[in-house]
């Protein structure tokens, strides 16, 4: 029996390979985003402190991908993570007096992640518009913690006294905010990629299999709370890294972050750049950071109008998003070439 | 393996019953599925066939009676826990996930049976055994051709093959088919009626079907359900000889 199990035919195991390479392979252009990135800085110093910005919501949008984008799971409360990373960072440093920076962006993302796992294994239990309540429900009790607690965290005065030493102990933390940038730059780019890596895996596969089908999965004996759960955990200490990033970068923070507008506004750049596929969030953080810069220097009383007219407009037009815009110039440049 | 499990069923209930409110979906139903087994389960519509399936599988737990895979009694163990144990199902509304590629849908279920479902650090492409298995049985069952293709363009004939793909990659010990081919116009069900023939003559098969045609040229045994109950079991002879099977089929109206 096994001998004649052998007998899968050469040219479609070649096929799938093809097909595999062509799905989860890397592409000569990926480069690119991360040349203009390190280019950015050199180019246009000025633009650190607002680029510093980006590559932290690139960051929170690429954690929110994750869950919203692999596995399905809508949440309208991930400012909780970032919040919680936020917290952490600025509080070992404010309040604990401890000023190394990279242990601290450590710690947020070990405590925002702990976080992630605990109200995880309560909230994926839920699905659909009973998930998407609680979740929202979560952020706020935390949001009004962090209020009520006001002596420890600032409350809306902020949490004053972040201070970092060197990092690395070479840099200094310039006012131009290089030091930042570069910083936020390292963090994002070992994140991406170990994402762009764990995309291919069988893990992240079978997250989509969860979108798809949720019956399916569990019928072909996928413990699906559990395959989330680590999922969750996952996105939610990428979150609080990115949320660390934030405090460390302006050594101030309120609750805003913890708010939801944050949580809102970060779902919002994720469905701008298209879901699901990692570069969605960083041309959606990018696309939406910028764009609302430069409208609130244009225009500071109404700005958030055409914020929401780019949204609506890139949702109308291009429902994948913009990366979903390209993909599909792209796939009528190839079959017109074909 | 105990000596017991000789003679032991691979998959039995005692007993079992289950009720929706006050409707008795099934009563005190006794099955037993050997090794190599060709059951036929039928009976009118309404008859219970997809919930004993579901309650084979895990979806649904028994009020009363248990289930048992070989020796083991598995009324707690959910549906992933039982598909490691072998038992497999197909689903009659087909269940795939229909914006992926027919070979990422039958990878997801053999990465499962390699145990690199949950697997983080190797990429699909270097799990040696997964694209071979995965094309192996999608060459077995003619999908060849549509192999990249996203299911919500294929065919519904070939939903189905897939439907079917997906349990073949978790190489079952134990399937449960549940109509195969509802929804298949009868002169286009010769792909489905093929692969079905080919299976392996060593696994326990139970298929739900409304075809008789069919399950008297492929079932050695044959269970039929109606109302809940056993009405009648045995072998397609003694089953065409039984008068209160004749009457419901013959006599009963819709499925003269």
């Amino acid at each position: 029996m096994e001998s004649s199990e052998r007998g899968a035919n050469a040219s479609g195991v070649s096929a799938a390979e093809r097909f595999l390479k062509d799905r989860d392979g890397l592409r000569p252009i990926e480069i690119l985003p991360w040349l203009a990135a390190i280019a950015l800085p050199i180019a246009f110093p000025d633009y650190a402190l607002l680029g510093t910005h980006v590559l932290i919501m690139m960051l929170f949008a690429l954690s929110l991908d994750v869950i919203v984008g692999y596995a399905g799971i809508v949440t309208l409360g991930h400012a909780a993570y970032f919040g919680v990373g936020a917290y952490t960072a600025g509080l070992v440093s404010a309040r604990l007096g401890w000023s190394e920076p990279i242990s601290g962006l450590l710690a947020a993302g070990i405590a925002a992640g702990a976080f992630g796992l605990v109200t995880g294994s309560v909230l994926l239990r839920y699905q659909h518009l009973a998930l998407i309540m609680l979740t929202l429900v979560l952020s706020t009790m935390v949001f009004e913690l962090a209020n009520a607690w006001a002596g420890l965290t600032g409350g809306w005065d902020g949490l004053m006294g972040i201070q970092l030493a060197p990092l690395l102990g070479l840099f200094e933390w310039d006012l131009r905010g290089l030091t930042s940038y570069g910083y936020a730059l390292t963090v994002l780019m070992a994140s991406f990629w170990w994402l762009r890596f764990l995309s291919a895996s069988p893990f992240m596969q079978g997250l989509r299999g969860i979108r798809e089908n949720r019956a399916r999965m569990r019928a072909i004996g996928t413990p699906i709370i559990f395959h989330l759960l680590i999922a969750f955990t996952i996105s939610a200490t990428l979150a609080g890294i990115a949320g660390a990033l934030f405090a460390q970068a302006n050594a101030f923070i309120t609750i805003e972050v913890l708010g939801f507008e944050r949580s809102a506004a970060v779902l919002t750049i994720l469905i701008l750049g298209g879901v699901g596929r990692l570069y969605g969030a960083l041309a959606g953080a990018l696309v939406f950071i910028v764009a609302a810069d430069w409208l609130a220097k244009t225009n500071p009383t109404y700005w958030e109008f055409g914020v929401g007219l780019l949204l609506v407009l890139v949702v109308l037009l291009y429902p994948n998003g913009l990366l979903g815009a390209i993909e599909r110039v792209r796939a009528q440049c190839r079959r017109r070439s074909a | 393996m105990s000596a017991a499990a000789a003679s032991a069923p691979l998959l039995s209930t005692a007993g079992v019953s289950i009720s929706f409110g006050a409707l008795k979906v099934l009563q005190s139903v006794d099955f037993r599925l050997d090794q190599g087994a060709r059951h036929a389960l039928i009976g009118p519509n309404g008859a219970g066939k997809t919930t004993f399936i579901n309650l084979l599988s895990g979806v649904l737990r028994p009020a009363r009676g248990i289930v048992c895979i070989g020796n083991r009694e598995v009324n707690r163990l959910s549906e992933a826990q039982r598909v490691r144990c072998g038992l497999v199902r197909t689903f009659q509304i087909s269940q795939l996930f229909r914006n992926l590629s027919v070979f990422e849908n039958v990878s997801l279920a053999v990465m499962r049976r390699l145990g690199a479902g949950m697997s983080m650090f190797r990429r699909c492409s270097s799990h040696a055994m997964l694209t071979h298995d995965a094309m192996d049985i999608i060459g077995k069952l003619g999908l060849d051709d549509v192999a990249f293709q996203p299911i919500r363009e294929l065919s519904y004939g070939k939903q189905r093959l897939v439907e079917l793909a997906i349990a073949l990659g978790l190489r079952p010990r134990i399937l449960l088919l549940d109509e195969p081919m509802a929804g298949i116009p009868v002169g286009e069900r010769g792909p489905i009626l093929d692969v079905v023939a080919k299976l392996d003559p060593e696994l326990a098969i139970l298929i739900v079907e409304h075809d008789i045609d069919f399950v008297f040229q492929f079932a050695s045994q044959i269970t039929v359900l109606a109302n809940g109950s056993v009405l009648a079991r045995g072998t397609p002879a003694e089953i065409a000889a039984d008068a209160t099977v004749a009457e419901m089929y013959l006599g009963g109206g819709n499925h003269a």
